[in-house]
């Protein structure tokens, strides 16, 4: 028979010494404070010293003051092992150009040489085939801010600018003449000016012209390359101290060695280089000391110099049209990171590759022409990283006054506002403003914006139907159309 | 380079790092002496030229740094405080040097203001 009242209260009911005659309530155990109405051996057992010690284990008195709460074994916490070094970075930098996911675009058709200028393709998505692609990608023209990954292939929509300059580098390879095109890409943010980049030197490898790409110019001036001051050569001294950037120029060598590699093989020396590098007199190609600067950082300023002059003087042997692109100029229009010996800032414009490429593209009127061969030269703003130089938006404007055939000398001209200190180096270049063509990116036209949904459409990202009143909508919401801002409402998930 | 020990452990450290762990060098001078030889900033102690590593070492030997520094520091103050003025007293009572109140938080200078600096 089980107990109703646990043992160990038994134990603790006093048993009164009053004689068994008087009637004692046999529940007196009541009066007691009563722990627990169902068990109090527990609550009892609280007190470590009223626990039967065993033998030879010691008690140890409670620690009063101490913590009462229960000692957990301390678990020995997984650390996720860090990623390889160097694993981060190649993550960013990824380009993925496919996406298996996305549905193949049927009846899309490749861009070649052939539909390059066509203008009935103004408005749709062209294929990218893989020829191209290994160039471009060489050449660094993809970035990761674009959007490559999300469709089966790459493709890119032809604007009627990318026709225009398609156009504009037939004429130049049609012509006899030796021309060369400059061009000033500015817009917005996401407006396409990489893009109207990267389209020019996919119709630059179709054609087989010598490509040279600098995919960031940021690079260039906020010091995490390396420079060293450049030897005054001659008695007449300079105005002022330039630099080379040894590195940046052999990367820029690569970049044009791994893109134009089957071009420069076929190129042969006009001029004599210098006697110091090592390379075969006679036997040697543009290739050879292309690459020769491309191995070593050391060689690559006087192999950039010897090959410049190659590609830039005209001599026996004919020389292909040269395209060079430059993304996000409007760094090289201000004081730079680095600074001089004696500490003193040094102005972008110091530095030899910059004012290279920016003496070409500004060049005064009755200069040489800068390419044997005629070319093109396309510099492209940057909308979202633009640094804050007025002169260089001063620059802009008076292009832009000029496209629209305000006189210089009207009083609506642009002018640098009385009492502000232009930068002079920029100021400089506006002398040289006389053959640069402003295209200024502004939002796709309706039936762009049309094809390039409609691609969208057709490899499944957008699950709608592409009608008038929809695009208006989509329109609408991307800024009247602006492609970076199309493409994003695009790959929105609707759910 | 002075110190050509901590230098060859920190190889792939950059360059800034490892001037700045001199005592005697903190960003203003270091900023200086990089831009004087023509080092960008992210470079690393491996990617010094030995050339560029002679001059480095030339120039941070003609710098008082490290323990000639801190004994310049300490012979001010044992200057400070054998010509008996008052801000030798205060170091040599590790109190305050310069005005401060010393009503409560004088902790720092109780810690810091001594003769024995270093």
């Amino acid at each position: 028979m089980s107990l109703s009242v646990c043992a160990d209260c038994l134990s603790r009911l006093r048993v009164l010494n009053r004689p068994k005659t008087t009637y004692t309530v046999p529940i007196a155990a009541t009066t007691f404070p009563r722990v627990s109405s169902f068990h109090s051996s527990s609550a009892a057992a609280k007190n470590n010293v009223l626990v039967k010690s065993k033998k030879g284990v010691k008690v140890i008195p409670p620690k009063h003051r101490g913590s009462q709460s229960a000692k957990m074994k301390k678990k020995v916490r997984e650390r996720p092992k860090p990623p390889a070094i160097g694993e981060r970075r190649a993550q960013r930098h990824r380009i993925v150009l496919s996406n298996t996911n996305a549905l193949e675009v049927p009846g899309m058709e490749d861009w070649s040489k052939e539909n390059m200028v066509d203008v009935q393709n103004a408005g749709h998505v062209l294929g990218l085939d893989g020829a191209l692609l290994d160039k471009l990608r060489d050449c660094k023209a993809f970035k990761t801010t674009q959007n490559w990954s999300l469709f089966r292939r790459p493709a890119t929509l032809i604007r009627s600018e990318t026709i225009k300059i398609g156009q504009e580098m037939q004429d130049i390879n049609r012509s006899q003449d030796t021309k060369t095109v400059r061009q000033l890409i500015t817009g917005e943010r996401a407006s396409g000016k990489s893009i109207l980049g990267l389209q020019a030197m996919c119709m630059a490898f179709m054609n087989d012209w010598l490509v040279l790409n600098v995919p960031e110019a940021q690079e260039f001036i906020n010091n995490t390359s390396s420079y060293a001051p450049l030897k005054q050569e001659g008695t007449q001294p300079q105005s002022e101290q330039l630099y080379i950037q040894p590195h940046l120029t052999q990367a820029l060598l690569t970049r044009a060695l791994h893109s134009n590699e089957a071009v420069l093989k076929t190129l042969k020396f006009n001029h004599e280089f210098p006697k110091h590098l090592p390379l075969k007199q006679g036997t040697a190609t543009l290739k050879d000391l292309v690459q020769l600067g491309a191995n070593d950082h050391t060689f690559a300023w006087p192999v950039w110099q010897a090959f410049w002059r190659e590609i830039s003087e005209p001599g026996a042997k004919p020389r292909p049209p040269v395209l060079i692109v430059v993304d996000g100029v409007d760094h090289w229009m201000g004081p730079s990171k680095y600074r001089s010996a004696e500490y003193e800032i040094v102005h972008a414009h110091q530095l030899t590759l910059v004012r290279q490429f920016l003496g070409l593209f500004f060049s005064k009127p009755g200069e040489s022409r800068p390419f044997a061969n005629g070319g093109a030269l396309l510099f492209s703003t940057t909308g979202s990283n633009s640094p804050a130089y007025p002169t260089f938006s001063l620059l802009i404007n008076q292009l832009r006054a000029r496209a629209q055939n305000l006189d210089a000398s009207a009083p609506e001209f642009p002018l640098p506002a009385p009492y502000s200190k232009p930068d002079a180096h920029v100021l400089e270049l506006m002398s040289g403003t006389g053959d640069v063509e402003l295209i200024d990116l502004k939002s796709l036209s309706v039936a762009e914006s049309k094809g390039y949904m409609e691609y969208f459409v057709r490899s499944g990202l957008l699950r709608a139907k592409i009608t008038e009143s929809s695009l208006a909508e989509l329109r609408g919401l991307s800024g009247g159309g602006v492609v970076g801002e199309l493409a994003k409402l695009g790959r929105r998930a609707r759910l | 380079m002075v110190r050509s020990g901590s230098v060859a452990n920190a190889h792939s450290s950059s360059l800034q790092r490892s001037l700045e762990t001199f005592f005697g060098i903190g960003p203003y001078s270091r900023q200086r002496i990089m831009a004087r030889f023509h080092l960008h900033d992210t470079m690393k102690v491996g990617d010094l030229t030995q050339t560029q590593v002679l001059d480095l070492t030339a120039h941070l030997d003609a710098m008082k740094l490290e323990n000639h520094l801190r004994r310049q520091i300490q012979q001010d103050i044992q200057r400070l405080r054998d010509t008996g003025t008052y801000r030798g007293r205060r170091h040599a009572m590790n109190l305050p040097v310069r005005g401060q109140n010393t009503r409560s938080q004088i902790k720092t200078a109780r810690k810091l203001n001594r003769v024995e600096r270093h």
